[in-house]
């Protein structure tokens, strides 16, 4: 690979960032420029952009080869905001009953359980917070192991022999969030080689389970590895 | 030898990477022989997680998938056992049977004191077996081969701990009595079936029983012991011991019931032969091997120690001459069988004074007041001195008959006059013998019967009377036989039949039957003699008042007149051994009185229709009487043909006027209520058309009455006649109406696949055949448009199929002209179907049989098809489909793997393995197209065979 043509822009890479592409024209992009950053011209700071691509693509490209919706962050400050509206156009209605409420309570000689009645509305948007609350808190594993789901359901009957497989994407994925903090080290800290290396590793995982290569011209990948061995 | 490299760690990422995929992961691991992958795919967690049952369908059980991974590790097992051992110790559980089965089988393949180190892991999983399914068997085969593989190999302990567990006996309820209602519902089990069960006893447990001795008869024995207890307490209560009658005998014999099939059986078998063996090869002495049995005081075991006596008690006569001499053991009827065979095997080896003894025994006989007491017992009375004594005479025959051979010379007068007064017993050494026969005996066998003549048989028939055994012989057996010689010696005893006259039903029923089969066959008869017997038969009185013939079935003359019936109906239609025409009277005579027959009833047709009445009518003596009517006007047409006398073809019943008043006299309802002789009727339809076209339009009213109460006299015919009749056009220009009422009423048929209305199905394929003999256009107001409105998807399915299937059972070119109406009629229902394609599934799916007809236009085929596969219509016959595309392969390669790679996507993998030889046509052809498209799309669709696992195309692929 040179780092001063576009010889690394492959067929294979063009492939499956057309793959890429069809689930998420962002993500293809993060991925294209991921590539030039890490076998183009060298940029300052490119460790970082490549690592938070990686971390990006991983994270979205689950939901949007499921056929889930990504609504990107969770931004908690808008729905408290929402909520924060509804419960004040609520407000009195429910103090005049809570009040009511409490003054028969006062007088009462036993303790009695309050019914306090939620409006629908506000119901509705506090469901949408807590499964989107949920949803941001899934496990990493969960959310690859739905990438593998969607991209080979054929796997169904080794669901469990695939938890080592999906381990190892996670790990992957892992190994550049962690890079992709600012640690206060230039790029020169980084072993490139090291780098290229994982995230071909990153890229053999997509090629494969996209199914971007023809079947058999994986398998004779798989017996080239396993013919250097077996002599 | 193979030389390995182990893998750097670039190369176990870059495989764990390219493992997405189950068929890539399955090929790694199939494909790898290298031991030095362990390790690193071990650190990488891979053999961590072997994969649980998945439950994929809820109508089955789950699915204990292949874990290609456990597979590679049975495989390096022997190059690497311990690297293989490190795994599997490290391995989570799993229910997953086929990985467990594996795990046995790396077990298998290590040194027995490796394989002892992994039980801890194996031990737990024989606890688990049940007997629930084939998922299981495989496991329970490969523990017991473990087994043996322990036992070799000397880890004896260990082998002992996996056979107690995998042994053991349980009990369970039968699966036809879970509620516990039947009286001894329990039956014993085993912890695996009782095939494979047996399978583990005869193939692995000997070479325990070789290694680990006395301590292997231990474990067996004591899974006897349960297996007896559960029997003998499966009422709810103790009971006695009743091996005798499960297990008649010890050693291996057609009288057991349960050899090889029930579990306790079993092991008895292999208790033994354990013992016999450690005897055998000088681990027991004979009297050790006794004792062993006999210290549990178990009657069955007693009855193997009598067993094991007998095989080896050369060695110790002492001790045979201690257990013959046995007073309690001579008397024990539940020990008989051992007994007398030891008896019978050493008898000439005893001592004088011995054998002295035992005669006494049998001189002196049984217990006389036991004797009276049993047959009192089972007869309700007091049994007289002479039969007290007689029985006591038998018992002693069958005792002497144990030891026959070896009588002193004053015995063997005695036996002999025994022989003569009760017969030599077949099988003394059994207390009760089992033989099975089947059918009625015959008093004469058919050996000897093919010797008599006509008279002597006629003779036997007047003579003879069973006795009163209901296992003897009996009227049927001989009237049988006498049918047998009837249909064998055809002319001879035909030639004869007056000699008959007088003979009891079932005689007279057989000899009909047999001639009517010689006749089926081509045989001749004597139709006149025949014919006499039959006048004489239809004149006697119906019922049989006066007959009185123990064990004779017939009620009534009905089945033998039904003979008769039958027998005609047969003889005025073969061409060979057909009736006579000169005698067209006699015949006459004898149909004409059995058409007044009364069976059948207007009772016995409660309930009934369509094909239920037609079936009616040809198994009743008047409904065969009137079909054999049809046939004499038939034979009676065939007659004038001959003479070329057209005028007289011309006059229909006019010139067979008895026939018309026949067919007149029955259509009136207030004479002949008979449904079934509706039937007739109608089944007939077509021919009574032939035969006087006039008579039919005037009794049509009568036989289609429109009037709502007679709607199952219309019915009655209508369905018989649509179910029995091909299409004629002479008889639908006749019946229109008909027809139309029927396709009116069509939308009532009922929808149901497994039952589906065959009426509405014919009328269908009746429209479909005039509709393409133009008989019918196509048209709003025409039967063809109105019965697609009407009939729901089902029945519109089953036209069209019957249209691909008649097409397809052509052999000749079929004319233009039909295959064009029929492509207007396709393309007309075609355009219908898709303003709903949900409400036309069935009727779509069946256009498969017009492609695989091979009758169209190709083009025009293929292009319904793509139409029909991008639609998402499921074909009715996809293989038939697909050999249809395979033969267009050469013609149009493109559009053939188009529809090809269509129908993959839908199809499950037992079709696509079907498939394959139809599908490497097409792929091959595909393959050689210079079209860059065509050669893109057929090796897409071979990548995606391979990604199914299908391989069998890979060669197509280009370099």
């Amino acid at each position: 690979v040179s780092d001063t043509s576009d010889a690394y822009w492959t067929d294979r890479r063009q492939t499956l960032c057309t793959w890429i592409k069809t689930y998420g024209p962002s993500a293809a992009e993060l991925y294209e420029g991921a590539v030039r950053l890490l076998y183009g011209p060298p940029i300052p700071g490119r460790i970082r952009f490549v690592c938070h691509a990686v971390r990006e693509i991983g994270n979205r490209l689950p939901d949007a080869v499921a056929g889930r919706q990504n609504k990107g962050r969770l931004d908690y400050t808008s729905y408290l905001d929402e909520i924060a509206k509804q419960w004040d156009a609520r407000a009195v209605q429910e103090e005049t009953a809570l009040s009511n409420h409490d003054d028969g309570r006062l007088g009462a000689r036993e303790p009695q359980l309050a019914t306090v009645h939620v409006p629908l509305e506000l119901v509705r948007i506090l469901d949408d917070l807590v499964s989107e609350h949920r949803a941001a808190r899934e496990r990493p594993y969960e959310k690859a192991y739905r990438l593998y789901e969607s991209c080979a359901p054929e796997n169904e009957l080794l669901r469990g022999a695939y938890r080592a497989i999906v381990d190892h994407w996670v790990n992957t994925i892992r190994w550049f969030t962690e890079l992709a903090h600012d640690n206060g080290q230039p790029d020169s800290y980084t072993d490139i080689v090291r780098l290229r290396s994982q995230f071909e590793r990153f890229e053999e995982f997509l090629v494969n389970l996209s199914g971007v290569v023809p079947f058999y011209d994986d398998l004779k990948e798989i017996d080239a590895i396993l013919d250097a061995t077996n002599n | 030898m193979p030389s390995w490299t182990p893998p750097t760690t670039d190369q176990v990422d870059s495989i764990i990477a390219h493992l997405g995929h189950v068929e890539q992961y399955r090929h790694f691991f199939e494909r790898n022989s290298n031991p030095l992958w362990l390790k690193p795919l071990a650190d990488r967690g891979i053999f961590k997680s072997p994969p649980d049952p998945v439950q994929v369908d809820w109508s089955s059980g789950p699915v204990h998938a292949v874990w290609p991974a456990s597979r590679y590790l049975v495989r390096m097992a022997e190059h690497d056992p311990q690297a293989v051992y490190d795994i599997v110790r490290s391995m989570p559980d799993t229910a997953n049977v086929t990985v467990r089965r594996d795990i046995v089988d790396i077990a298998l393949a290590m040194p027995s004191q490796t394989a002892a180190q992994l039980l801890s892991h194996i031990i737990p999983w024989v606890k688990e077996l049940n007997d629930t399914g084939e998922a299981f068997f495989s496991l329970a085969d490969g523990l017991g081969q473990l087994v043996a593989h322990l036992a070799r190999g000397g880890e004896t302990q260990s082998a002992l701990r996996v056979a107690k567990e995998l042994l053991k006996v349980t009990t369970s309820e039968r699966p036809d009595d879970p509620g516990g209602y039947i009286p001894h519902n329990r039956r014993v089990t085993a912890r695996c079936s009782a095939w494979e069960y047996g399978k583990i006893l005869e193939r692995d447990v000997p070479v325990l029983v070789e290694h680990a001795g006395l301590a292997a008869v231990h474990i067996l024995v004591k899974q006897l012991k349960s297996a007896l207890w559960i029997t003998r307490n499966s009422g709810g209560q103790p009971e006695p011991d009743y091996s005798v009658l499960w297990r008649p005998a010890i050693e291996p014999h057609d009288q057991n019931l349960s050899d090889g099939h029930d579990v306790s059986g079993l092991l008895i078998s292999i208790v033994r032969d354990a013992v016999s063996t450690l005897v055998d090869t000088g681990i027991f002495s004979v009297r050790d091997a006794i004792a062993l049995l006999e210290e549990e005081a178990d009657p069955v075991l007693r009855r193997i120690a009598v067993h094991v006596l007998r095989s080896c008690g050369e060695r110790d006569l002492e001790l045979v001459t201690h257990y013959v001499t046995e007073r309690t053991m001579f008397d024990d009827v539940a020990l008989h069988h051992e007994y007398a065979l030891l008896l019978r095997s050493f008898f000439s080896r005893l001592s004088e004074d011995t054998k002295n003894t035992l005669l006494a025994w049998i001189a002196e006989g049984p217990e006389r007041t036991q004797i009276a007491s049993r047959i009192e017992k089972a007869r309700g009375e007091a049994a007289s001195n002479q039969e007290i004594e007689q029985a006591a005479r038998h018992w002693q025959l069958e005792h002497l008959a144990i030891i026959r051979q070896h009588l002193p010379p004053e015995w063997q007068d005695h036996y002999q006059r025994l022989v003569t007064e009760f017969d030599e017993p077949q099988h003394p050494e059994f207390l009760t013998y089992t033989e099975v026969r089947m059918g009625d005996e015959s008093p004469i066998a058919s050996s000897e019967l093919r010797t008599m003549s006509p008279q002597e048989i006629a003779s036997t028939v007047r003579n003879w009377r069973p006795e009163y055994d209901p296992f003897g012989p009996s009227v049927e057996g001989l009237a049988h036989a006498v049918g047998e010689a009837a249909r064998s010696r055809a002319e001879e005893m035909s030639s004869q039949a007056s000699l008959f006259i007088g003979a009891a039903p079932p005689y007279i029923r057989q000899l009909l039957g047999g001639w009517r089969e010689a006749v089926t066959q081509g045989d001749r008869i004597d139709w006149a003699a025949v014919l006499a017997l039959c006048q004489w038969l239809v004149q006697e009185p119906r019922d049989t008042q006066g007959i009185v013939l123990r064990g004779m079935l017939d009620p009534d003359w009905g089945w033998a007149r039904a003979g008769a019936a039958h027998l005609f109906y047969i003889g005025l239609d073969t061409s060979q051994g057909e009736i006579p025409f000169t005698l067209r009277g006699e015949v006459w005579e004898v149909l004409r009185l059995l058409a007044m027959d009364p069976d059948p009833s207007v009772e016995q047709e409660v309930g009934r229709d369509g094909s239920s009445l037609q079936s009616l009518s040809i198994n009743s003596v008047r409904g065969e009487a009137l079909h054999a009517v049809v046939k004499y006007a038939l034979w009676l047409r065939r007659n004038m043909d001959e003479t070329g006398d057209k005028e007289r073809v011309d006059a229909g019943f006019g010139e067979m006027p008895e026939v018309r008043d026949v067919l007149d006299y029955h259509l009136d309802v207030s004479r002949d209520p008979s449904l079934a002789i509706r039937a007739v009727y109608g089944q007939w339809l077509p021919w009574l058309v032939l035969l006087d076209t006039r008579w039919v339009e005037r009794a049509l009213p009568l036989l289609f009455p429109e009037a709502p109460e007679k709607e199952a006299y219309w019915q009655a015919a209508w369905q018989t006649y649509v179910t029995m009749s091909a299409p004629y056009d002479a008889t639908f220009e006749l019946i229109r109406d008909v027809y139309e009422r029927a396709v009116d009423a069509v939308a009532d048929s009922v929808n149901e696949k497994n039952s589906p209305d065959r009426a509405a199905e014919r009328l269908a394929e009746h429209l479909m055949v005039f509709h393409w003999r133009g008989k019918i256009d196509m048209g709003e107001r025409e039967l063809v448009e109105r019965f697609f409105t009407n009939a729901h998807d089902e029945l519109r399915g089953h036209a069209i199929e019957f249209v691909g299937h008649s097409l397809h059972n052509t052999s000749a070119p079929v004319p233009g002209m039909i295959l064009d109406r029929l492509q207007r009629l396709w393309e007309s229902r075609l355009a219908e179907a898709r303003c709903d394609l949900d409400s036309h599934k069935r009727e779509l799916s069946a256009f498969s049989w017009w492609a695989a007809a091979e009758v169209f236009d190709d083009n025009w085929v293929l292009g319904q098809l793509k139409s029909l596969v991008e639609s998402g219509v499921a074909l009715d016959v996809p293989d038939l489909v697909v050999e249809y595309i395979a033969k267009m392969a050469t013609l149009d390669p493109g559009e053939s793997v188009l529809l090809l790679s269509q129908m993959l996507k839908g199809a499950d993998e037992w079709s696509i393995r079907r498939w394959i030889p139809e599908m490497r046509t097409i792929l091959a052809a595909a393959a050689r197209s210079t079209d860059e498209t065509v050669s893109t799309r057929t090796s897409t669709t071979i990548h995606d065979l391979g990604r199914r696992g299908h391989h069998a195309f890979r060669d197509l692929l280009p370099e």
